[in-house]
């Protein structure tokens, strides 16, 4: 037994440090076009582009429908995460999977809205990679 | 001649086609029961999983086709090592260690176990390769080795009633009685948050696997 539990011992330091850590916090860490850039509009000289798409999406989180892109959600029976993790918050009134094209429309109560960080949030707790919101 | 053709498609559709989404780990705050049964060993489990990358779970294995039939009694904890989402597949590797009380050598003594898995999947075809083992202090007690291919005919939509065609090979290595192998062809069933699959193998042996997610 005693080899065992060194065996435990060792393999628990190890599974903590595994990449899946180090691949969320580097999720969290990545910005996601609009999200950055709430509350200014700004254009830039060279390679100059302005950012109406992203205004547009940060828009639709006020909006009371939601239609996000997600990746990694090719099967029926894990994509029922997403619909839990959803439904459970108040603001939001239906959710629904779109397997073919990877999204989830989420439609809010009226006057309710989500940030941008609590979708991705939900998305990453249900297994799946948020991509960004699309427009409808 | 004749049988040539059906012969290789059915083996291509069988290497294709397996499927199994028994993941260990499932989304945040939610429990997943799950059972493997068979004659020689029925394998039930419950997860919860408190992030969608940890999980604990309670195991419990039987060998039920013994006269004295044998028992282990496990607590897991459950670890997504690495995941991969892309745009049109998924790809993960799983870890599980425990500990508990087994009896499966004849005698009841503490033992540990590990399982490693790596599945991928798309929406039509499925791959999983998965091992586990149960150690006491001095030797293996049960290893078993599992490959999976499946292919889902078609492909439904989000709350339609989904089913894949899967191809297992299965290893079984009890103590004293050496390893065993068969391979078993399955006809799965899921529909939102129940899933079941059904299959024999094709030395006669009678498979039943459930999960059920909450």
């Amino acid at each position: 037994m005693k080899k065992l539990f060194t065996l435990i011992l060792f393999a628990v330091p190890f599974l903590l440090s595994s990449p899946v850590w180090a691949e969320s916090k580097k999720g969290s860490m990545k910005q996601h076009n609009m999200g950055e850039h709430q509350g200014h509009d700004h254009k830039h000289g060279k390679g100059k582009h302005d950012h109406s798409d992203q205004k547009a999406s940060v828009k639709k989180l006020k909006n009371e429908k939601m239609l996000i892109k997600v990746n990694g959600m090719v099967c029926a029976f894990c994509a029922q995460g997403i619909k839990k993790q959803f439904n459970g918050r108040d603001e939001v009134k239906e959710t629904q999977v779109n397997l073919d094209n990877m999204e989830v429309l989420v439609t809010l109560k009226k006057g309710q809205s989500l940030s941008e960080d609590t979708i991705k949030e939900l998305v990453t707790n249900a297994g799946f990679s948020f991509e960004g919101l699309k427009d409808e | 001649m004749v049988f040539f053709k059906p012969i290789c498609l059915f083996i291509t559709i069988g290497l294709l086609s397996l499927s199994a989404r028994s993941h260990p780990v499932a989304f945040a705050d939610s429990i997943g029961i799950m059972g493997h049964h068979a004659p020689i060993m029925t394998h039930n489990q419950v997860n919860y999983s408190f992030k969608h990358w940890f999980a604990a779970g309670v195991h419990h294995f039987r060998r039920p086709n013994l006269l004295q039939p044998t028992h282990a009694t496990l607590a897991s904890a459950n670890f997504l090592l690495k995941r991969w989402n892309g745009s049109n597949y998924q790809a993960n590797i799983y870890g599980v260690i425990g500990a508990g009380q087994s009896e499966l050598s004849g005698r009841p003594e503490g033992v540990g176990m590990g399982i490693l898995q790596f599945d991928i999947e798309d929406r039509e075809y499925y791959f999983l390769a998965r091992h586990l083992e149960i150690h006491n202090d001095q030797r293996a007690e049960y290893r078993q080795s599992v490959v999976r291919v499946g292919l889902a005919p078609y492909q439904g939509r989000f709350d339609d009633i989904h089913s894949w065609l899967i191809l297992e090979w299965q290893n079984n290595d009890f103590v004293g009685t050496g390893p065993q192998s068969d391979i078993t062809p399955y006809l799965r069933l899921f529909y939102q948050n129940l899933l079941f699959e059904i299959g024999q193998s094709f030395r006669g042996i009678t498979r039943f696997n459930y999960i059920v997610h909450f």
